[in-house]
């Protein structure tokens, strides 16, 4: 094998032979995962690259998490690239956008955990996703509720507060 | 980070630059409300660093005044409207090589600015002083100055800026070339890209002829201006596509801007009831059909009858947000915004009877891309 010793399985699917690796969550849970589709993450490619024992530790993202992430790699990695603008690309992208809209189907709690694991894995479009599922939740809301939903305390002064929505006043409200 | 999800409070333990991340998806709108939410909030939306990946919006606006009695006669302004008091911008371009009333505001786009820099030199008198046209970043200091093209000397042709930092870090300046009588008859463009100039020729016809104090709008990569009656004429920055949008008013007399929707609106004097000043959107560029979005009484924007259209006022820009317009109106050249969906008028301050045009409306940019920049 040519990667590392990390690549430690081989397995079918879809008829074909496919590279896998391990990814090891915090807690110690093990994800057998097509190269592939772990390649998706920038710091997991690196880390094939570089090469390892028994699987690829990943210290900042627990089981549960990983999971998510995960799933959404393996769909990612699995659509094939037909001619653009052929209905079957079409379907392909409508197929994907769906998965992702029921994938962001998450309380805030998670979303925010899944963009601290999609940073540090650097799997670029699914911090993109995630980032904008939390700007669309909360882009309508008063600066009350974004205190209530992030959990932040108003240390404003009265002051200064009526000084920041006159200050606004001035074009929106 | 290890803790479990949801055991804590995963929000407050985003770092900045993911809840950056974040917020760099909210629209401005929403960015301004936030700033209210804490003060690591309010640091963090106005930090230097963040506020280069943030939205902006419509801070002020560029303008000029002109005083014999003054020395310099001509100088330049910067109104804030933001309700923050002192002044965004310090509007003395001492940036560019040349003493600030020998320059000349000529348009603004997406954070730049679009100057003739008149070369320094005794006034020789006929037609227009020698020039170069430069391109500043009025948030940033940065400035390029461009190549000369091919206009004869004391010729000041009409020029347009086109950039959309969402698209390209590259602008683009369009000036419109006419023959003896007015009329168009192409295009000379400057692609910051190339760093070169090119002249097409027009293909919208015969007889057009510009309103060349009309602001013009860069939509999708496009240049719209307003001519006298050959509605509005379009072209691409490469020079392949000319189109020409027809509009809805019998007299043609009428001035464009960009809704807060991103459309192309039209604002002129109702054909048939000229104290009514009307408000269109395309909403279709393919069938260029025009839907009437809003009318008002001039009687109620200015308390006075009988106006005439760009008699006593002037509509300068569109909020790029929300449905607000801003006006410059009389002899003071008060600037004031008119909220069309709850129909209020606001005046927000006399700019004073000396200033003049252009209003060049200004939304920062703090990124660092200015092609080719000094």
């Amino acid at each position: 094998m040519a990667a590392a010793d990390s690549c430690d399985g081989i397995s079918t699917s879809g008829g074909g032979w496919e590279k896998t690796v391990t990814l090891v969550s915090s807690d110690d849970a093990r994800f057998e995962v097509r190269e592939a589709a772990a390649s998706l993450s920038q710091t997991v490619r690196r880390m094939i690259r570089a090469g390892g024992d028994g699987g690829i530790p990943l210290p900042k993202v627990d089981a549960r998490t990983l999971s998510t992430v995960l799933e959404y790699c393996n769909k990612h990695a699995a659509v094939p690239a037909p001619a653009p603008e052929s209905s079957s690309a079409e379907a392909a992208a409508v197929d994907l956008e769906w998965f992702d809209k029921e994938l962001m189907h998450v309380d805030l709690a998670t979303l925010c955990s899944l963009i601290r694991a999609a940073d540090y894995l650097e799997v670029a479009g699914l911090l993109d996703l995630t980032c904008k599922t939390v700007a669309d939740m909360i882009k309508s809301k008063t600066a009350e509720e974004i205190r209530q939903m992030f959990g932040i305390q108003n240390d404003f002064t009265p002051e200064e507060e009526e000084q920041l929505s006159r200050e606004n006043a001035g074009v929106f409200e | 980070m290890e803790e479990p999800p949801g055991k804590r409070n995963p929000p407050a333990s985003l770092t900045d630059e993911l809840l950056v991340e974040i917020l760099r998806r909210v629209p401005v709108r929403s960015l301004c409300r936030f700033k209210c939410v804490s003060r690591s909030w309010r640091y963090l939306i106005s930090d230097p660093v963040h506020r280069k990946k943030l939205p902006q919006t419509l801070v002020g606006f560029f303008y000029h005044s002109w005083n014999l009695e003054r020395c310099p006669a001509r100088a330049h302004h910067f109104t804030n409207i933001t309700g923050k008091g002192a002044p965004f911008i310090f509007p003395d371009f001492s940036f560019f090589p040349v003493p600030s009333d020998h320059v000349r505001p000529l348009d603004s786009c997406n954070g730049l600015l679009l100057c003739r820099c008149l070369e320094p030199g005794p006034d020789e008198g006929d037609g227009y002083p020698p020039f170069h046209y430069a391109v500043c970043n009025p948030a940033t200091k940065k400035w390029v100055m461009l190549p000369d093209g091919s206009w004869a000397s004391g010729e000041a042709r009409t020029a347009r800026l086109g950039f959309d930092p969402v698209v390209s870090s590259h602008f683009h300046v369009v000036e419109y070339v006419v023959d003896d009588g007015d009329c168009v008859i192409g295009v000379e463009i400057y692609s910051s890209k190339t760093g070169a100039w090119s002249f097409m020729e027009s293909e919208w016809g015969n007889d057009v002829m510009l309103d060349d104090e009309a602001r013009s709008v860069f939509l999708n990569g496009f240049m719209h201006m307003v001519t006298y009656a050959a509605g509005i004429v379009v072209v691409d920055m490469e020079g392949k596509t000319w189109r020409s949008i027809p509009v809805p008013s019998e007299c043609d007399f009428g001035c464009i801007h960009q809704s807060h929707q991103g459309r192309l609106c039209f604002l002129n004097n109702d054909d048939v009831d000229a104290s009514k000043l009307l408000i269109w959107i395309l909403e279709d560029h393919g069938t260029h059909e025009w839907t009437l979005k809003h009318s008002v009484r001039k009687f109620f924007l200015f308390r006075r009858k009988n106006l005439a259209y760009d008699m006593g006022y002037r509509v300068i820009t569109f909020h790029p947000e929300c449905n607000l317009i801003y006006f410059v109106y009389g002899w003071d050249r008060t600037l004031m915004a008119y909220e069309m969906d709850r129909k209020e008028v606001r005046v927000i301050r006399n700019l004073g009877h000396e200033s003049s045009d252009p209003y060049l409306p200004f939304v920062p940019l703090f990124s660092e891309a200015l092609a080719d920049e000094q």
